[in-house]
């Protein structure tokens, strides 16, 4: 029954949004790739809110984008809202947000997967993944009996490992979208010794839009004009949709109330651990009693189709009730559900058995990548799916995998908390896990990264020398503003227009520019010598300016991080025979195997105690060895 | 390895001896010293492995003390880095405000058997003792940890875990105004944070200049007195507190029925703590009462149990004989001129027993003697509470720098996420008091008291 149906260097197993990242970087760095989607028609879907970026998450874009990955663009290309989030606080907490057309987002990326050089798609549910008696990959196995050979498979399964839809009292197998789940992977999994965890998520109704009244809700436009995600788009020129805000009240409160023994969280029968930062429109009226309403936005799903994602309202109660509840919202009097909310169930890999690269600690040529680690969210799964396509192929060409540091990006802090302290919820990125978060800005992200992208093979020549250009720009712009001096009569008129001090001697541009309320864009009407640029450049010159003494501190932290960071473990370290180890750490250092005496310190239940020891136990290993 | 911070500690055992040595070593030693080390030439033109006689003299221009100083190039040294040996001669308060002065020059309290850790990772111990310098560290920084936790019960500590709540409040506040952007309810504003910020500023502030003065005061060997009620406690600290003419002074102590009191015993700085107030008949109040007591036992280095021979061996007794540790405890049966306490003493065994009738001042002084023959036999487990207030001290300077600078950037800009910056330090200085890190607690704060999400 079983029969030979090819070979591949890697396969990818889902074409969410790790799988389609993975794939596309396994190929562009020139290893035959296929990738298996359960459904032709689901390839990138968003089965959650039609929309990419957000707080945190608009950094991990514009990273991946950095990278040379491919959802930043797929994004500009679909996007029908586009947001910059707070943008009244500091440039390292601007946040891109979009509203995205979420049927052409995923046209767009089945497309640019289908032109593909060295990359298959293929419709298939694998069931098994191969390995040989020492525990590397050597093929996968679809449902109609297909084995395909390949060294390296990236699971990208997403929610779908043996799915459960929960609907009030009503659940059964199923993924998210009415998608079918994917039954028999988990098995073959755990018979090979691999760990899973039970996890769940949830998503709201969409509705019909023309039954909603929208002229008692809050209209919400875009900005204009629109930053891309990507640093190669140049210009996004669309008309844009809104978005609407509306509450909840005291009658869906009781709504729920009245409901609560029926809520499959409240009664049991969910046991998946859910995220803390999505709780359920039940969770929140419960937990936060007090609060008299709560915000409800209303999102368009694309611009042709009327479904009109309810955020806020996600939930597990039974049908009927939530019909109910919906109706009390103002604008939704006369609301016609199109989808029901629902809470869904999922098996995902604990992400503690993966090293930084993603790969698995004792399976060689197995990588997971996305929601299947634990994560949450549509940017974390690209985020990782990229590390991951990328690590598989330099893995088969023998280099070193890319591990990014937490001081160098948000896709370095969120694989380093998922590998080093594992997670008991979705994992979702916020820009306070980022302990640099003045360094790692989202308008930095090509200076943090390109230069990387080019050297793996995910950034083309031109590319790069465009951004070389940038760079130097820059650098040569800010030189220039510390030694440009005005005199008092020529910048004290200036000063005085912004309600700033007069100067009574001459003050340099770079000074300048760290008052508050002075722009870059303004100082450069009284400066002869300032050079043309766009305005992504005197973003740059402006933030770095401005914000030098805190980009200096934050430096200085870094730079005491990483002493530790540079004194490396070897991964055969035996941890459980060192003695002065306390049990505990001895279990837990086996367990992750750190790369080095900064990861190590991180694991819970590690003391610094226990790292003297090891600081002493390396010396000796070194002295020994000589 | 990577160049290491320069520490300083106070290298001889607290509370012996008429000299302390401190030790400083690291890169930044000999810079260190010659800011605060004054004699007849520059500091540069002492010789490598001499002894040099001068004055240690603080920022204010005043003098702390006359001491010797060895000055010792690496990699001739115990650390093989470059040290700093400088010799007190002022006793221990003085000892310790030298210390305190290299600590504000830049030198790092050194962790425990962190001396020894350099002198093994720099090359200078043999391979064979590894075994030996990982059991010392860990041995050390276990006391060293049972010492911190048990100041952590104490008033500071409560501050100092009340000062970093706040703190974590504000910065998942902070954190849910930027990650949920869209959230209109729970903003906070620049007013509220600043106001916040200045509060604990001063709470900290405050809290450091009491800590100076309560570490000095409380400085010296811990000795309890325990015992029944009635049993005699309070004749005996009134006898030595009537004889004694070498009282530093009488303070409350932290519980309103504990007495402390510190005294030169030859030499010995010693704080006795009285557990009055036992006395209750009612039965709750007493339970409270021996409840304190033995929380003043736990934190002392030595425990004068006095018992009262007219009781007998009563089941009050026996417990107390049986909660007492032989090696910390000198034993005192006290009222032998009304009943012999023959029965107690068998009880206790055979460890030496002191027998006396305190209110006729008869066995006072072989109490004393009985402490003071303690000390010199050396073998008393002295808990090193000046090394971990001083650890504890640098962390809260670092906090308050960086509450400055969060303030700072509130009057300059006004951007939240900026100060949470510096708000965030302070959280993980303060978290290295209390053992706790800043990251999760903020995120679960979030999630504890703000409704947000999809």
């Amino acid at each position: 029954m079983d029969y030979n149906a090819g070979k591949y260097e890697i396969a990818i197993i889902g074409a969410g949004h790790a799988g389609c990242e993975a794939a596309l970087a396994a190929a562009r760095l020139g290893c035959s790739t296929v990738l298996f989607t359960l459904n032709m028609d689901s390839v990138a879907n968003m089965p959650c809110n039609p929309s990419i970026g957000g707080t945190a998450k608009g950094h991990l874009v514009r990273e991946i984008d950095a990278l040379g990955g491919q959802m930043g663009k797929s994004a500009d290309a679909t996007l029908i809202q586009s947001r910059m989030l707070n943008k009244a606080k500091g440039p390292a907490v601007h946040s891109l947000r979009a509203q995205i057309d979420r049927r052409a987002y995923q046209d767009e990326l089945k497309q640019v997967i289908e032109e593909q050089e060295n990359l298959d798609l293929k419709q298939a549910e694998v069931t098994d993944v191969l390995f040989d008696d020492a525990n590397n990959v050597i093929g996968v196995k679809t449902y109609t009996g297909a084995i395909f050979n390949c060294k390296c498979a990236v699971i990208c399964s997403g929610t779908y490992l043996k799915s459960r839809i929960i609907i009030g009292e009503v659940n059964y197998p199923g993924g998210p979208d009415g998608l079918f789940p994917a039954n028999e992977l988990s098995a073959s999994l755990i018979s090979a010794g691999i760990e899973l965890m039970r996890f769940k998520t949830g998503t709201p109704a969409r509705v019909h839009r023309n039954s909603l009244d929208f002229s008692v809700m809050e209209e919400q436009k875009g900005d204009e004009p629109i930053v891309p995600f990507s640093f190669e788009t140049e210009k996004i020129d669309i008309i844009q949709k809104s978005c609407y805000l509306t509450y909840t009240n005291e009658n869906t409160h009781e709504v729920i109330k009245e409901n609560l023994d029926r809520s499959p969280l409240f009664s049991g029968e969910i046991d998946g651990v859910g995220p803390r930062y999505c709780p359920s429109i039940e969770d929140k009226v419960v937990r936060f009693s007090d609060k008299p309403r709560h915000q409800i936005f209303i999102e368009p799903m694309g611009l042709k189709t009327n479904e009109m994602y309810v955020q806020g309202m996600s939930s597990s109660l039974p049908e009927e009730v939530q019909e109910e509840m919906l109706k009390t919202i103002r604008g939704l009097e006369n609301v016609k559900t199109m989808r029901t909310a629902y809470a869904i169930e999922y098996d995902c890999v604990n992400p503690l058995q993966l090293k930084a690269s993603l790969e698995f600690k004792n399976y060689s040529g197995l990588y997971s990548a996305g929601q299947s680690n634990g994560s949450s969210g549509y940017e974390e799964a690209g985020a990782q799916g990229l590390i991951a396509g990328i690590n598989a192929a330099r893995t088969l060409q023998e280099k070193e995998p890319v591990v990014l540091g937490r001081a160098e990006a948000y896709i370095g802090v969120l694989i380093d908390d998922l590998v080093t302290k594992g997670t008991n919820e979705p994992y979702r990125m916020m820009t306070s896990r980022s302990e640099y978060r003045l360094l790692l800005r989202q308008d930095n992200a090509d200076i943090r990264l390109t230069p990387l992208g080019y050297e793996v093979g995910l950034i083309a020549k031109e590319r790069y020398e465009n951004f070389m250009q940038k760079k130097v720009f820059i650098e040569k712009e800010l030189d220039r503003l510390r030694k440009k001096v005005f005199s008092p009569k020529e910048i004290n008129p200036y000063l005085n227009k912004k309600g700033n001090n007069e100067v009574k001697s001459g003050i340099t541009a770079a000074a300048v520019l760290k008052r508050p309320g002075i722009t870059y864009k303004e100082l450069k009407e009284i400066d002869d010598n300032a050079p043309d640029c766009n305005s992504v450049y005197e973003e740059a010159i402006e933030v770095i300016c401005k914000y030098e003494g805190y980009l200096r501190r934050q430096k200085l932290q870094v730079e005491r991080f990483e002493k530790n960071e540079k004194i490396l473990l070897s991964e055969d370290l035996k941890y459980s025979s060192i003695e002065g180890l306390r049990l505990e750490a001895r279990q837990k250092l086996d367990a992750v195997k750190p790369r080095n005496i900064g990861q190590a310190s991180r694991i819970s239940g590690v003391s610094p105690s226990d790292i003297n020891v090891l600081l002493i136990y390396l010396e000796q290993k070194r002295r020994s060895g000589k | 390895m990577d160049k290491f911070d320069t520490i300083a500690a106070v290298s001889t055992p607290p509370g012996t001896g008429g000299i302390s040595c401190i030790r400083i070593s690291g890169e930044n030693a000999f810079e260190i010293a010659a800011r605060v080390f004054s004699c007849g030439k520059k500091f540069e033109e002492i010789e490598s492995h001499s002894v040099t006689h001068g004055k240690i003299i603080n920022r204010e221009r005043e003098l702390l003390d006359e001491v010797l100083l060895l000055k010792m190039k690496k990699p001739k040294t115990y650390t093989r880095e470059d040290v700093i040996e400088i010799h007190c001669h002022g006793g221990s308060v003085v000892t310790r405000n030298v210390l305190e002065l290299l600590f504000k020059e830049g030198a790092m309290p050194a962790q425990p058997g962190e001396f020894t850790k350099r002198a093994f990772l720099n090359g200078r111990i043999d391979l064979s003792q590894a075994e030996a310098v990982m059991d010392l560290i860990n041995s050390k920084t276990q006391k060293s940890e049972k010492s911190a936790v048990m100041q952590l019960e104490g008033r500071t500590g409560i501050e100092i875990k009340k000062s970093r709540q706040r703190i974590i409040e504000l910065l998942s506040h902070i954190a849910v105004s930027i990650d949920y952007p869209e959230y209109e309810d729970d903003k906070i504003t620049m007013e509220e944070v600043s106001k916040t910020v200045a509060s604990i500023k001063i709470n900290l502030e405050k809290l450091i200049e009491n800590y100076d003065t309560g570490r000095i005061l409380r400085e010296g060997l811990n000795v309890a007195v325990l015992g029944p009620p009635n049993a005699g406690k309070s004749t005996f600290i009134n006898k030595v507190t009537g004889e004694e003419k070498a009282i530093v002074t009488h303070i409350p102590g932290t519980t309103r029925d504990v007495l402390e009191i510190q005294f030169s015993l030859n030499g010995y700085p010693i704080v006795l703590h009285d557990t009055a107030g036992i006395r209750e008949t009612d039965d709750f109040i007493e339970r409270l009462g021996i409840k304190k007591s033995l929380e003043i036992k736990e934190k002392s280095e030595l425990i004068i149990l006095i018992l009262d021979a007219s009781r007998g061996l009563d089941n009050e007794t026996k417990s107390l004989i049986d909660q007492s540790d032989k090696d910390e405890t000198i034993f005192v049966i006290n009222k032998t001129d009304i009943k012999d306490g023959k029965e107690i003493s068998d009880y206790i065994g055979n460890e030496k027993i002191i027998k006396g009738i305190l209110s006729n001042d008869f066995g006072t002084i072989d109490i004393l003697d009985a402490i003071q023959t303690r000390i010199e036999k050396g073998n008393l487990n002295i808990k090193d509470i000046a090394v971990t207030n001083a650890r504890h001290k640098t962390h809260i300077d670092a906090a308050l720098l960086s509450l400055e600078n969060a303030i700072e950037t509130g009057v300059c800009n006004g951007y939240l996420d900026l100060m949470a910056v510096d708000l965030t330090i302070v959280a993980e200085e303060l978290g290295k008091i209390t053992g706790e890190s800043a990251g999760e607690d903020i995120i679960k704060t979030i999630f504890e008291r703000f409704c947000v999400g999809k």
